[in-house]
């Protein structure tokens, strides 16, 4: 396979992996989240910094997706104490203040980052790992739908007061979704550390955050296949359309308006419609 | 000296963001939207300023286009994006304004090049005055007296004028200001059109201050502003303005003594993620 | 036995008092009313019992047990059951679905483990036996975004049977609803209470009350006015000027 396509494969795959993981705390549990680069950007340079002290993969990989977990458990420790509006600009301040933080920190690389990382396997091993991340976690988002977790994020969506007062330990429910959202976002951060080899604390900015958050809503936030599909597009149009790149956030921007404008359940809900007639 | 003249920037830099702030805080007020597309406005009012301005006109009628254009491009977005959906859950219109957000951005980069436009003629820029050993610019005087005026005739537009009992009547309920005659629609294009008013005059002087527009500008002091207004307890005039003012305070004393550990534009996070823990309510929020 | 105890609970909200040192107590199987005119703190009072808000002072027992400081997920898992005086549907759930998420509270404490659990049609089955209970099982596949008001406070009653409670707390399950439905309600709590559930029932619908309860207990200004038979609390002058004093004012 050619390598553009190849590392084209990988991206994509990465974009589907990060939409899938903020659906599952946004979709699924309703903890609308504006920081999810940052957990990206955890498992990054976690697992950056050990792989360049020597570190085999294997262990980068789990440490980094660790390491993600444990940030977006304290992230859920907060979505406890605020809700949604609050809940939304404290998560958006989590990414400015991973940033922020990374950027002046000269064990970090500070605003240059952390170049040189060993690359563990062939491109295409890595393709492959990348999409058993994708398969693992669609997988994961499937299960938990069909199971009480799923009907107990659902609960906590769409009223919380009810959920509790029903007997649903929202708490501990909320914490299990960004623990698993953000490990998930923590190992593809691993896997696009590992594919570029240099990351760089833009990489994991907020910009990234809303483009993740783009592909959930085109998708059609909440739905699987829909924000499969969502991310993919959005990854693939700047690509495939040379023009396009240099308008993306353009077209980001005026997609994530019109889709809340004209079908706010996304290319999902707007499929289901069709299908309802 | 230091620490005074540390003070004076952090006040002059709170007063801006006092500016974006009460925008802010105003929709949140009467709609429960967080209007991050607020920073474009900011931005629009800023090229139309440097546009105008190197065009000819003067400074202070550049200021004026700058601030009628914002009064009129507010309202325009309340009712394309805004109001088609007030009926639906809040994450909607934030998600559109995010987008509207980026859009534009990329739009003004499109439009008028990604690297910027400096005033052909920039005179507050280089006029300067020492103020018991601090030394000002005729700009950084022009955004605190621009503020002191700008609160003070929103404070008595709101407590005086009879647009100004309406709109508080609107904010308190809205159903119940209908029925004394009042239209909640004509309320919140009012207060649009006055929210971005302010940021087109806090573009203009940033512009000036920084004598340079750039497609960017405000998305740092959007996202800032939003910390400022949950400081402030949603909603919230009198938090927020003071919020706005301690932001620009900690940032002026944090730029000097955090600068090894934390970015400058990081510092508002922190202070915000902080307090939420504290008081989830904000600083001047009502508890429950 | 007590299943439920409150002792001297007091709660203000800004300095106004809306509960104040209420000492109430609830037997097995008894079908309680608490009454009294709006703004007495009858809802403030459930709030307490089923711990969405703690109070100022006081103390909450429920089945023997100090539950003051228990969260109120908690209280719900031991067997209380609230159903709320404004309805909260799972407005994107038909009112089938509603009702069979709750058939999950065997699960609700434990997210890890409730991934390896899944609703079945035994829980689909006994959602819609329960919806058929308060007449709605016709509707069982409705939108809960989209039914009229009766209907979504019945279901809110065969959400809260899901978790099978051993006290029911109701406030104002008859609001809203006419005449007829109204009396049907009140024989199902009435069904409920025979079948072995203690019930709280809050109520404006005296004529119903004092059909049904057992026992009444009267609120005004926050304060335990009088608690007894229900023909006898309500033949009292000062529950009479207290309580309709403020109905007719």
């Amino acid at each position: 396979m050619d390598a553009y396509i190849l590392s084209l494969t990988i991206f994509v795959a990465i974009n589907v992996a990060l939409a899938l993981s903020l659906n599952l705390i946004s979709g699924f549990c309703g903890q609308i989240s504006l920081g999810h680069a940052a957990f990206y950007g955890t498992g990054a340079y976690v697992s950056a910094i050990l792989s360049v002290s020597g570190v085999p993969f294997a262990v980068s990989f789990v440490a980094g997706g660790i390491a993600a977990g444990i940030l977006g458990f304290l992230v859920g420790l907060a979505s406890l104490r605020v809700r949604e509006d609050f809940l939304a600009i404290t998560t958006m301040g989590v990414n400015f203040l991973f940033v922020g933080f990374v950027r002046k920190q000269g064990w970090l690389g500070g605003e240059i980052g952390i170049t040189a990382i060993p690359k563990p396997m062939s491109d295409a091993g890595m393709a492959t790992l990348a999409w058993i991340l994708v398969a693992a976690t669609a997988f994961l988002l499937v299960a938990i739908r069909r199971s009480w977790l799923g009907t107990g994020f659902t609960m906590i969506a769409q009223d919380e007061q009810a959920a509790t007062s029903l007997g649903l330990n929202v708490g501990r429910f909320k914490l299990a979704a960004f623990v698993m959202g953000t490990a998930a976002a923590g190992m593809a951060g691993v896997i696009y550390a590992h594919v570029a080899q240099l990351i760089v604390p833009d990489a994991f900015g907020f910009v990234v955050s809303i483009s993740i958050l783009a592909m959930v809503v085109v998708g059609g936030i909440g739905s699987i296949f829909g924000v499969i599909l969502g991310a993919v597009l959005l990854t693939l149009l700047p690509e495939l359309a040379r023009f396009a790149n240099d308008y993306k956030l353009l077209i980001f921007g005026a997609l994530m308006v019109a889709v809340m404008l004209i079908s706010p359940g996304g290319l999902a809900g707007a499929f289901q419609r069709l299908r309802a007639r | 000296m230091f620490h005074l003249e540390l003070l004076t920037v952090g006040l002059i830099q709170g007063a801006m963001y006092a500016m974006m702030a009460l925008g802010l805080t105003l929709i949140y007020g009467l709609l429960r939207i967080l209007h991050i597309a607020h920073a474009a406005l900011f931005t629009l009012g800023a090229y139309a300023g440097v546009l105008a301005a190197n065009a000819g006109l003067g400074l202070l009628p550049a200021a004026i286009v700058a601030v009628a254009i914002g009064g009129i491009a507010g309202p325009l977005v309340y009712v394309a994006i805004y109001r088609p959906l007030l009926d639906k859950p809040p994450y909607v219109a934030l998600i559109a304004s995010i987008g509207l957000l980026i859009a534009l951005e990329d739009g003004f980069r499109l439009v008028f090049g990604p690297y910027g436009l400096s005033f052909d003629n920039n005179p507050w820029f280089i006029t300067g005055w020492m103020i018991g050993g601090i030394y000002l610019n005729a700009v950084q005087a022009a955004i605190a007296v621009t503020a002191i005026l700008s609160i003070a005739a929103f404070t008595w537009f709101a407590r005086r004028t009879r647009a100004g009992v309406a709109w508080r009547a609107t904010v308190t309920d809205p159903a119940m200001a209908r029925t004394f005659g009042v239209e909640p629609d004509r309320v919140r294009i009012m207060s649009f059109a006055i929210a971005s008013m302010l940021a087109a005059v806090a573009g203009v002087l940033i512009g000036l201050l920084n004598n340079l527009v750039e497609p960017t500008m405000g998305s740092i002091i959007a996202y800032k502003g939003l910390a400022i207004i949950v400081l402030g307890g949603l909603g919230n005039v009198p938090g927020t303005l003071v919020a706005a003012l301690l932001l620009g305070v900690a940032e002026s004393f944090g730029q000097t003594y955090l600068d090894q550990v934390l970015d400058r534009d990081a510092i508002a996070f922190l202070v915000l993620i902080v307090v939420l823990m504290v008081r989830p309510q904000g600083l001047f929020g009502k508890a429950g | 036995m007590d299943l439920l105890k409150t002792t001297s609970l007091s709660r203000s909200f800004g300095g106004v008092a809306a509960v104040r040192n209420v000492t109430l107590a609830v037997k097995d199987r008894e079908l309680l009313s608490v009454i009294g005119p709006n703004g007495a703190g009858k809802t403030t009072l459930l709030k307490l019992i089923t711990g969405q808000i703690p109070p100022d002072t006081g103390r909450i027992e429920l089945f023997g047990r100090d539950v003051t400081a228990v969260p109120q997920y908690a209280r719900a898992q031991m067997g209380i059951a609230l159903t709320h005086q404004i309805v909260r549907p799972f407005r994107g759930m038909t009112l089938g679905e509603n009702v069979t998420a709750a058939m999950g509270h065997g699960h609700f404490n434990q997210p890890v483990a409730s991934l390896f659990h899944r609703p079945g049609a035994a829980d689909t089955a006994r959602a819609r036996e329960l919806l058929d209970l308060v007449g709605i099982g016709h509707a069982a596949g409705r939108s809960a975004s989209e039914v009229p008001l009766g209907y979504l406070k019945r279901m809110q009653i065969a959400r809260v049977l899901a978790t099978d409670p051993k006290l029911l707390l109701l406030d104002e399950p008859l609001a809203g609803l006419n005449y007829s439905e109204a009396g049907q309600i009140a024989d199902l709590i009435v069904r409920l209470n025979e079948g072995g559930r203690t019930v709280v029932l809050i109520e404006h619908n005296l004529g119903e009350v004092l059909r049904i309860s057992h026992r009444v207990a009267v609120l005004d200004n926050g304060a335990l006015l009088a608690e007894g038979l229900p023909a006898e609390v309500i033949a009292r002058p000062d529950v009479r000027a207290a309580y309709l004093g403020k109905e007719a004012g």
